[in-house]
């Protein structure tokens, strides 16, 4: 992949990941600190997968060497 | 932008999975949400309903009544109460209920509240929705006077609700914009190694058989890019076969040629000073046009074997009669060099299953290459039985050929040294014609040999079962 491939789905995740921020965010009281909480919680939650995905892939390339 | 492409299928594919789970969930969503704030009012509106209903008494005392629609002020609830005959007697604030007038409204609420029913009711005058409970007023003799009506405004509730799906529905954007991020890099991923494949199988269509898939996975699609590295191995193999086949065949056609060619304009212009002389051009004539033919038959009988359409004739042969055959034809070409041609003659052995004519072929073809390889000396033929196999050796003490030459005895065209082959004629397809014949028929061969001392080539072939027929 070429750089500039990278790009697209890179702003398509981030705009994601702002619009479920804001959707988190939006009932409780508006602050700049709050909103950055939900993301990174949030960023927490997508990431649970993603470790668990690399553990995985780990596990079988270990016992396939 | 082309719309036909893996990457578009797959993504839009994932998407669409997506989009499917995606939006029954946020319908889900907002059921749950909304029944639950739903049931809160309803449990809410029981309670105080029920609270009230058991506190009234007497629903002829005025100030009973009024204190009842000051305390609906209070608890943001309107409140109806009406008598047994349906006539309002106290109204909390709905412009609807006037005083005195007879209303009809859902059946009351008796002493059970399992399974309560959502009662809604939507104002006219006021064009705002209600849910509401009634109960029954009993004095306290427990003669029904009357009824109380609790009513909660769902403005606020829809409000809420409102604001919780626009959320909804920004979540699902965002996790829309999240998946199509994450699915156009998987999708990429994905595609790229058969995007890979397209480029090469391309290249290779153009003739570029030297590039490869660098592919190095154990799934379907390295197995896949094994597949086509294998086939562009087997291309590349095929199209330097073809040249050196073309070079060998223009070079094996161009010496005979020349000779005729020489030959018949000498004959032609009358170059020769005896008839002796012109009989012996007319020989050499004749020697090449018989080798040329020979060429082409051997070409057409090897290319029909490699395309697979040569038919053989399988039966059970006895070797010993296939020996003695082969014995009797070349025995002639043996004796004009003094050679002994000899057969280790056994008493039986195990018959196989073959074509008898094109295995005598092959043995007439290795023991007249023996003859020509050999000037003194003997070529003795042995048959044994190994195992499963029966093997056919045929031995020589020809000049040899050196080991480093013998794995490639059975290409076309080959000759350990070119300059042997006008001495001892052929015409460099035979030894390839012989293994054909031996693979076609299940067999091998097998080559021992030292310069000077001599050359040993053994033949197995299977021994011939009743259930292999």
């Amino acid at each position: 992949m070429k750089k500039w491939e990278f790009l697209i789905p890179l702003v398509l995740i981030l705009t994601g990941l702002a619009c479920l921020t804001m959707s988190g965010t939006f009932m409780f009281y508006q602050e700049v600190e709050t909103y950055f909480k939900t993301f990174a919680t949030l960023c927490f939650w997508m990431s649970i997968p993603i470790v668990a995905g690399i553990i995985l892939y780990l596990i079988y390339f270990k016992k396939r060497s | 932008m082309n719309w036909n492409r893996i990457v578009v299928k797959l993504g839009g594919s994932i998407l669409l999975i997506v989009l499917i789970i995606l939006l029954p969930l946020g319908f889900v969503t907002q059921q749950i949400f909304s029944g639950f704030y739903y049931s809160k009012v309803q449990d809410q509106l029981m309670d105080l309903s029920k609270r009230y209903a058991e506190s009234i008494s007497s629903v002829d005392n005025t100030q009973i009544l009024q204190m009842f629609e000051t305390l609906a002020t209070m608890t943001d609830k309107e409140i109806v109460i009406v008598d047994s005959k349906g006539k309002v007697l106290a109204n909390s604030g709905l412009p609807s209920f006037e005083n005195g007038r007879k209303v009809t409204m859902k059946p009351l609420l008796l002493k059970e509240e399992e399974n309560v029913p959502r009662y809604e009711y939507e104002d006219p005058l006021l064009d705002e929705s209600f849910l509401y409970i009634g109960r029954p007023i009993f004095d306290e003799e427990d003669q029904f006077i009357g009824s109380i009506y609790v009513f909660s405004s769902i403005g606020p509730i829809t409000q809420s609700l409102e604001v919780i799906k626009n959320l909804l529905i920004l979540a699902g954007v965002g996790s829309i914009l999240l998946a199509s991020g994450l699915i156009y890099f998987v999708s990429k991923r994905l595609s790229r190694p058969l995007l890979d494949m397209v480029s090469v199988t391309r290249g290779m269509a153009k003739g570029e058989l030297h590039s490869r898939v660098g592919i190095t996975t154990g799934d379907e699609i390295g197995a896949l890019g094994r597949s086509i590295n294998d086939l562009a191995i087997e291309l590349e193999s095929y199209r330097t076969n073809r040249k050196e086949f073309f070079a060998s065949v223009s070079h094996e056609l161009r010496t005979p040629l020349a000779y005729v060619d020489g030959y018949a304009r000498v004959l032609k212009e009358g170059i020769y000073e005896t008839e002796e002389e012109k009989e012996r051009y007319l020989s050499i004539i004749e020697q090449e046009a018989a080798r040329m033919t020979k060429l082409v038959n051997d070409l057409f009988e090897l290319s029909k074997m490699e395309e697979g359409h040569f038919h053989l004739l399988l039966e059970e042969v006895d070797l010993i009669e296939v020996v003695e055959s082969t014995l009797e034809k070349t025995q002639l070409k043996a004796k004009e060099k003094g050679l002994r041609v000899s057969f280790d003659s056994v008493i039986s052995i195990p018959t196989i299953y073959a074509d008898g004519l094109r295995i005598e072929q092959v043995l007439i073809n290795l023991v007249e290459n023996a003859i020509r390889y050999t000037e003194e000396g003997s070529i003795v033929i042995r048959l044994l039985s190994e195992d499963s196999y029966v093997a056919i050796e045929i031995e020589d003490t020809g000049i040899g050929i050196p080991e480093s030459e013998i794995p490639f005895l059975f290409d076309r065209f080959y000759r350990v040294e070119k300059s042997r082959s006008r001495k001892y004629g052929g015409t460099g397809l035979g030894l390839s014609i012989v293994k054909h014949l031996v693979s076609l028929q299940n067999g091998s061969i097998d080559v021992q040999s030292k310069v000077g001392k001599g050359t040993k080539v053994t033949l197995r072939f299977p021994i011939y079962m009743e259930e292999s027929s």
